[in-house]
């Protein structure tokens, strides 16, 4: 027990072990080898595949994956597993959005009000969780909680939203590139930056790690796990603004489908579903890699069972295959 | 710390659901009658199933979260293969559940692996399958075999087929989990994972049992209720897991695991039940279910999280502790330093 604890402790410092290097060279190596495949793949057997309005699409469905999938890297990273709220927080943020701009309120007003509220979903639930409650079963509750506020809020209806700013958010092309997919490298470059130097981010993953060592170092655990709540919920916010932005309407219908994405997206970009480890970098690249392979079923004309039976598979492959490396590179 | 005893759990818990029926009783004209009774237990049996379903891998300290895609698949199978009769096509249903859980428990216990994240996983993928074998549409009864849906929802008092065989199922489940060797290895995969490996628990076959029971509640469930409703959607059922969840937790099944009893869930199901038709029958609309039970799902974690011996109780008294001895160590320095 104790060998276990010192050795995952100094995994969790990032000491240069060959398994660690591995993993950090390898995974995204392997993630990005996978991507080039299916893009040849693709283009070779669809035509439509490599087309440039195609392209865009799928920058901009990865970039809406993508930004929440790096908020919900943090709570992976940190070792509570995963948020099933965070399409609810979205289809709440979007609501929270357009009735805020429905009744009035300036572009920029609404924008901040909206992303406070994501912080204080962030806060409840991380409160919630760092009492010890189980994270996917909190989580499970708030989303249902947050649908029924939308329900409650807008009566089942779509909100219509007019405002040229928010227009602009969703469907502009700075420099021939949708505004998602800008955002979506800004959040990749700031997720990055605190994973890898702030104390928080070393914080975060070694709360993830072992909590028990953490605690005896000092970590303030109980703000850790409010903080990775609170990314996770500001990052699904802003794709809620993002999607009712898109399609100038918020909808209570909308993002259906996002946690299963994100989850995805974390698990193949080889986080350790008990935390401790994991990488931003390397959930961008799947979430670039699962809008991918849902657009190219989208265009085979596959509904959508045989497209969920994929993408759970694809879970399922991602964790037993990183589980097992992992257990074998620990009793080696 | 037996003065914190303030809430007895085993009083409170059957208080709950009367509590609740008196409350809809006195509101609603006709709540209390033979036939809404009926109607409600009739939309008990499937969140009851689903509920010892969950609370069944709760109680080893694990958690389910496939059940609502295994339902919907298996409801899918039995409206298939109504052509063989009620009994069989249920049966046959619920043994493909049982197997699957058993595979999946025997996956998870092999693999030392969070079974959080494994059924996360079987629960989208299996959530495909139901659709492809549904051939993505609405699988409806033979009007032949309508009479099975009829036979289901047959009304003997205030029971009927369903409901009785959820109750039933119910004791039978809790007595196997309190007074068989296995039942009680359950327990203690749940009650200290460690410790009962430590002392030599036999690790596997708890943890496939619980899933297997889980499998074949959760098929079960949806194999009879598909056949109920004459229809079998691939996308239905999807709410299960959240009333599934939030029932066992009213019940007093703690998600730390090694806590909790079938009598209790049926208790927690009912209370969740009486309030939802409750809502329901003053007009309420959908997403009313939604914040209901996602309010009542929080308030359970917020109870789960007080009991004595979850997690945080233990981090407090851990403080505690540590403070008394801080505060004693620096009186017996100062105590030092005068002398």
């Amino acid at each position: 027990m104790t060998s276990q604890l010192i050795s995952r402790a100094a995994q969790a410092e990032g000491g240069l072990s060959p398994g660690r290097s591995l993993e950090r060279f390898l995974v995204p190596a392997a993630i990005s080898l996978v991507i080039v495949v299916t893009i040849v793949v693709g283009g070779l057997t669809n035509e439509a595949f490599l087309t440039e309005s195609n392209v865009l699409a799928i920058l901009r469905v990865a970039a809406l994956t993508g930004i929440v999938a790096l908020g919900a890297t943090f709570v992976t990273i940190a070792g509570r597993f995963f948020s099933l709220a965070l399409a609810q927080t979205a289809v709440f943020g979007s609501v929270a959005y357009a009735l805020l701009l429905q009744s009035g309120l300036p572009f920029l007003f609404a924008l901040g009000m909206t992303l406070v509220l994501g912080v204080v979903l962030g806060i409840l639930q991380g409160v919630v969780v760092s009492a010890g409650a189980n994270p996917i079963v909190t989580t499970l509750g708030a989303g249902a909680l947050l649908a029924g506020l939308a329900g409650l809020a807008t009566g089942g209806k779509s909100l219509r939203i007019s405002d040229d700013a928010t227009a602009w958010i969703g469907n502009a092309r700075p420099f021939g590139v949708p505004t998602q997919t800008w955002a979506f490298l800004i959040v990749v470059v700031i997720a990055f930056m605190i994973m890898r130097s702030t104390r928080f981010g070393r914080a975060a993953v070694l709360v993830g790690a072992n909590r028990a060592t953490a605690e005896l170092a000092g970590v303030p655990i109980a703000r850790v796990t409010v903080a990775v709540f609170v990314i996770a919920s500001v990052a699904a916010t802003i794709a809620g603004i993002f999607g009712a932005a898109q399609f100038e309407q918020a909808r209570m219908s909308a993002f259906i489908g996002l946690d299963f994405d994100v989850v995805a997206a974390v698990l193949i970009g080889g986080t350790a579903i008990h935390g401790g480890e994991g990488s931003p970098l390397r959930t961008a690249l799947g979430a670039i890699f699962i809008a991918m392979v849902q657009n190219y079923m989208l265009l085979l004309g596959w509904s959508f069972g045989p497209r969920t039976l994929v993408l759970g598979a694809l879970i399922m492959l991602a964790v037993v295959v990183f589980h097992m490396a992992r257990q074998r590179g620990g009793r080696s | 710390m037996k003065r914190f005893r303030l809430n007895r759990p085993e009083l409170l818990r059957p208080a709950l659901p009367l509590a609740v029926f008196a409350f809809f009783s006195i509101t609603i004209s006709g709540y209390a009658s033979l036939g809404n009774v009926y109607s409600i237990l009739e939309s008990c049996a499937l969140i009851g199933l689903i509920a010892a379903a969950v609370g069944t891998t709760m109680i080893a300290g694990e958690l389910d979260l496939s059940v609502s895609s295994v339902a919907a698949c298996a409801g899918v199978i039995a409206v298939k293969s109504s052509d063989l009769g009620l009994v069989p096509a249920v049966l046959i249903a619920t043994v493909i559940g049982a197997l699957y859980g058993a595979i999946q428990g025997w996956w998870i216990h092999r693999l030392a692996i969070s079974s959080l994240v494994l059924t996360l996983g079987t629960f989208i993928g299996i959530g495909g399958a139901a659709y492809l074998l549904a051939d993505e549409r609405t699988i409806i009864l033979d009007l032949s075999q309508l009479g099975m849906a009829q036979a289901l929802r047959e009304r003997f008092w205030i029971f009927s087929p369903f409901s009785a065989t959820m109750l039933i199922l119910l004791l039978l489940v809790g007595l196997l989990l309190r007074y068989t060797r296995i039942g009680r290895e359950i327990y203690a995969l749940g009650g200290g994972r460690h410790e009962s490996k430590a002392a030599g628990v036999p690790q596997a076959r708890g943890m496939i049992l619980a899933f297997a029971l889980s499998g074949g509640l959760a098929s079960l469930a949806g194999a009879m209720a598909s056949i109920r409703a004459g229809s079998a959607a691939p996308g239905s059922y999807g709410d299960l897991l959240l009333t599934g969840v939030t029932a066992a937790l009213i019940g007093g099944v703690s998600l730390y695991g090694g806590r909790g009893s079938m009598a209790s869930v049926i208790l927690g199901v009912l209370t969740l039940q009486f309030l939802l038709s409750g809502l329901a029958l003053q007009g309420a609309a959908f997403w009313a279910a939604n914040l209901a039970t996602g309010a009542v799902l929080l308030v359970a974690i917020g109870i789960d999280l007080a009991a004595e011996d979850s997690p945080a109780r233990r981090m407090l008294h851990r403080l505690r502790v540590s403070r008394r001895n801080q505060t004693a160590a620096i009186t017996s320095s100062q105590l030092e330093g005068v002398s």
